[in-house]
């Protein structure tokens, strides 16, 4: 019994700290293949790890009290526990049989962390960026909601390991097939969660100064972008688990969230921002319109093909 | 102004070197420089180098051409916002000692006398050649540990601000203070 606690605690710190260090990764490949896009040559793969160091190094850290200091502990508390919830590799840390849905709602916990800590500091920036970020998130989370409900009613279940269990067999029973409508509803709402183009409305480097985070250095923006690259992987694996079949084994965890970071990085690279009402109108008519139809179909048709 | 110490190591100071943010500030024509230093044919993010538009992240300060009191007035605050470590290059010939504004009543002549600097580029324009050369210099200065601008500023911080003092008048920090009182919330 005594040894059961012993080795889920090692295996929860390794799997935590491996999915850190994963996460960093995935922005050092993001920074690269967009650097590759703009035919330039780009920084090593391990870039964001040393910025990471660098940013932990600065001294004379500015606090603007408490709630400032805590956001970005939110952030990566939140991304931290969604990483718990996924079953990779076999593993289920803190598998139960709804954690599907709180996933989910975990998923927004690093937008709003960083956005309670950003309101606090009192810079007008900050406090545009916030507004932008509140907009969007309300923006996303109806069709995001419409798609969860779609592949809880694909799959009638809002467990993640018993969806997996549901995608065995064939290539043709995987999500992505099952229900095309919620798999492209979900790859769109994830841009808008991971803040990147064209969704990068609240930290928009050129207008707003990186909106939420222009208060944050030092210490405060390393534990933020530890947190941001988390998500990434979260985020990726997440979407490889419910529409791509599983990550069963370490070969398929890592080809299906790369695959989805790619994707992610490529539409990044090609669109430019949208405006923030350019942004809302489009979350609310075609992946609201898409989500319903996912959702129809999967109500009509049920679990069949 | 309080002394911190500023923990070494090997690693600490590869880190340090690697991944030098640029705050985005231009000053004079330099700036033009700049985004061909950024873009594909000079390309500085293949050494960590990335430009920041926020003050409070970034560690380098690039001083890009003449340095006018009013310019000075900013850069001061700027520089004083940025966290320590932090380094300052100052770029181009104006900035060394005025350039084609040698006899300018408006220009400030000696940058060293109100702000510390790392390391100088020469040249009218410099050419991004020249700009990764400088960047590379201080990459290295920073990795031996030798990029201590920032040290000499908060030990030597009565000289500076009795310069500064005397450029722009007493109190100078205050009345900048009450133009941007509009914006400031709390």
């Amino acid at each position: 019994m005594a040894l059961d606690v012993i080795v889920g605690i090692l295996a929860t710190v390794g799997m935590v700290f491996l999915l850190l260090i994963l996460g960093l990764i995935f922005m050092g490949i993001a920074r690269k293949v967009s650097a590759r896009i703009h035919r330039r040559i780009g920084p090593p793969l391990y870039q964001p790890i040393l910025d990471v160091i660098k940013l932990w190094s600065k001294i004379d850290p500015s606090s603007h009290g408490l709630t400032f200091d805590l956001g970005p502990l939110i952030a990566l508390g939140g991304a931290i526990t969604a990483a718990l919830l996924l079953p990779i590799m076999g593993l289920k840390l803190l598998s139960f049989s709804g954690d599907f849905i709180v996933l989910m709602y975990l998923m927004e916990l690093p937008a709003l962390g960083i956005m309670l800590g950003a309101a606090a500091s009192g810079n007008p920036f900050s406090a545009v960026g916030v507004y932008r970020g509140l907009i969007l998130i309300t923006g996303a989370q109806l069709p995001y909601a419409l798609a969860v409900m779609a592949v809880a009613a694909e799959y009638k279940t809002l467990s993640l390991t018993e969806i997996v269990a549901l995608q065995q067999g064939s290539i043709l029973n995987w999500g992505l097939f099952r229900n095309p409508f919620a798999a492209l509803v979900i790859a769109i709402i994830g841009l808008a969660l991971l803040d990147v183009q064209p969704f990068d409305i609240p930290s928009a480097p050129a207008e707003i100064s990186m909106g939420p985070m222009v208060e944050y250095g030092g210490k405060h923006l390393a534990l933020m972008l530890t947190a941001h690259g988390l998500e990434f992987v979260v985020f990726a694996t997440m979407y490889s688990i419910v529409f791509l079949g599983g990550v069963g084994d370490p070969i398929s965890f890592i080809v299906k969230t790369v695959f989805v970071a790619l994707l992610a990085i490529f539409i990044m690279n090609v669109y430019p921002r949208w405006r923030i009402e350019q942004a809302f109108s489009y979350l609310w008519k075609y992946p609201t319109a898409l989500a319903l139809l996912g959702l129809v179909k999967a109500v009509m048709l049920g679990g069949a093909m | 102004m309080g002394f911190q110490v500023l923990e070494t190591s090997k690693l600490l100071n590869y880190a340090r070197a690697r991944s030098l943010w640029i705050v985005t500030f231009c000053t004079g024509c330099g700036g033009v420089e700049l985004p061909p230093t950024a873009t594909a044919r000079f390309d500085f993010e293949r050494f960590g180098i990335i430009s920041t538009p926020s003050i409070r992240q970034a560690d380098l300060l690039l001083i890009t051409g003449y340095v006018t009191p009013k310019t000075l007035k900013r850069i001061i605050i700027v520089y004083e916002m940025m966290r320590n470590p932090k380094y300052i290059i100052a770029h181009g010939s104006c900035p060394v000692n005025a350039g084609i504004y040698w006899d300018s009543y408006n220009t400030v002549k000696k940058l060293d006398l109100y702000i510390p600097v790392d390391v100088w580029i020469a040249g009218c324009m410099p050419r991004p050649e020249a700009i990764l050369r400088a960047l590379v210099k201080l990459m290295k200065m920073v990795k031996e540990g030798k990029a201590l601008g920032w040290k000499r500023y908060l030990e030597n911080f009565e000289f500076y601000r009795k310069n500064q003092d005397r450029l722009f008048g007493k109190d100078w920090r205050k009345r900048e203070i009450e133009k941007l009182r509009f914006y400031i919330h709390d």
